[in-house]
């Protein structure tokens, strides 16, 4: 039975930690484990054990809960439903999973997990994820997300990071920005009361970057990677060219699922059959009508077929690429990018018309 | 290469081959013409669209129809 405000047992005093890791940090096995399913280990296992010794005094963890990657991954809502029911038996107070540093399942089972424990048992879940994982942008408004380093060399430090912000969550006491504390933003804008007015910070920032003083700026801007062109297409009539677009074109019923906004969901359609049956616009930034009334005026295939039939190029690939481009993250939209790019290398594509709202 | 009226954002991500659509709701189709006419405004687009994929990407430009 835990104190509510504190989360300590009151016979202890103690706040009951349980903790999510991998087959790896778990130490069942490398990858060849990765298919294992879940397992309990009484008290902390692995780099749980830094955990332990970062929160000594004021938790214990009770319980490390080890599931392999592959396992999770091959179906990650069933397999969090039976990772939540476990946790939710060892009745934690405080709840931790990795950290998992860029490793793509570990990085998503952890943030799903904790997003889970967050969201439906009602105590605080944090787990640790390199920036560019897949699962940090998934869960990081869902979830604490402490930002660490790519790898496991960064362990002590992450752990300690994740520690401190469990013992300001549990006790309740005020968490800075997420620079200062270290975890990834969750989307909150909090007004803070600055002396100086936004005219002055402003001017004070472009005379310390003009003599070459260090400077913070206040919003990040993203910054993108630098993409080389492709080579020009040598000999176009030999060329198999195909479309794809952001406009959310999907049959009617939206048999994959995609988002009308945030969509990390893409999918190749038939084009016979998505011009000649119904049809159905999933992106909440545009007003569909124009496209509804003419499929063409987004996805021009009246005129590349007859330019197919004179030979302007060798094909058209007979499906398209379908994708929701409408307050997409940028990493949703690079792994969107990434895997359609290999499906056209796939299908012998040579050059892309992309179109988009 | 891509076809968008937005062309600020395509060049910010810095795409290389941009042709800049007719507008956000329609990128390649004038609603305002008769459809003959709207068919030979989108082959315009399309026939240049095949030509910049034979040549070389030029970022932080676009073309316009």
């Amino acid at each position: 039975m835990n104190n509510e405000s504190t989360g300590k047992d009151p016979q202890n005093q103690k706040w009951r930690i349980v903790c999510y890791v991998n087959q790896f940090f778990g130490q069942v096995g490398g990858e060849e484990k990765a298919d294992c399913g879940f397992m309990v280990k009484q008290g902390p296992v692995g780099p749980v054990r830094l955990l332990h010794w970062f929160l000594e005094g004021d938790g214990e963890v009770v319980a490390t809960v080890i599931c392999g990657d592959n396992y999770i991954a091959r179906n990650l809502e069933q397999a969090v439903e039976e990772g939540l029911k476990i946790i939710a038996d060892l009745q934690p107070s405080l709840f931790f999973s990795g950290p998992a540093f860029n490793a793509g399942r570990y990085g998503v089972a952890c943030g799903a997990i904790a997003s889970a424990v967050q969201e439906r048992l009602g105590i605080p879940a944090i787990t640790g994820l390199f920036p560019e994982n897949p699962g940090a942008e998934m869960y990081r408004k869902r979830a604490w997300v402490v930002k660490t380093g790519g790898n496991a060399a960064h362990m002590k430090e992450a752990m300690g990071t994740m520690a401190g912000m469990a013992r300001k969550l549990m006790k309740k006491e005020p968490l800075g920005s997420p620079a200062k504390e270290g975890y990834l933003p969750r989307g909150f804008l909090k007004n803070e009361a600055i002396g100086k007015t936004a005219a002055i910070r402003g001017i004070e920032m472009l005379l310390d970057k003009v003599a070459s003083r260090p400077f913070k700026t206040e919003l990040q801007i993203p910054t993108f990677e630098e993409i080389e062109p492709a080579p020009p297409i040598k000999d176009i009539k030999a060329a198999r060219i195909a479309m794809v677009s952001d406009g959310g074109v999907v049959p009617k019923g939206n048999p994959d699922g995609m988002k009308v906004s945030q969509n990390t969901v893409w999918a190749s359609y038939n084009l016979g059959d998505i011009f000649a049956k119904p049809f159905q616009i999933v992106h909440s930034g545009y007003h569909p009508t124009e496209v509804r009334e003419n499929l063409n005026r987004l996805l021009p295939l009246d005129v590349l077929k007859e330019m197919e039939a004179e030979g302007e190029f060798a094909s058209l690939l007979p499906v398209f690429f379908s994708c929701s481009g409408n307050t997409t993250t940028v990493q949703s939209a690079r792994d969107m990018g990434r895997g359609i790019a290999q499906k056209l290398v796939d299908e012998g594509v040579r050059g892309v018309i992309l179109t988009s709202t | 290469m891509q076809i968008t009226s937005i062309v600020d954002v395509a060049m910010m991500v810095g795409v290389s081959r941009l042709i800049r659509g007719y507008c956000i709701t329609s990128p390649v189709g004038d609603f305002h013409l008769k459809p003959e006419d709207e068919k030979a405004m989108r082959r315009r687009y399309v026939k240049k669209a095949l030509e910049m994929l034979q040549g070389e990407g030029e970022k932080g430009n676009y073309k316009t129809i």
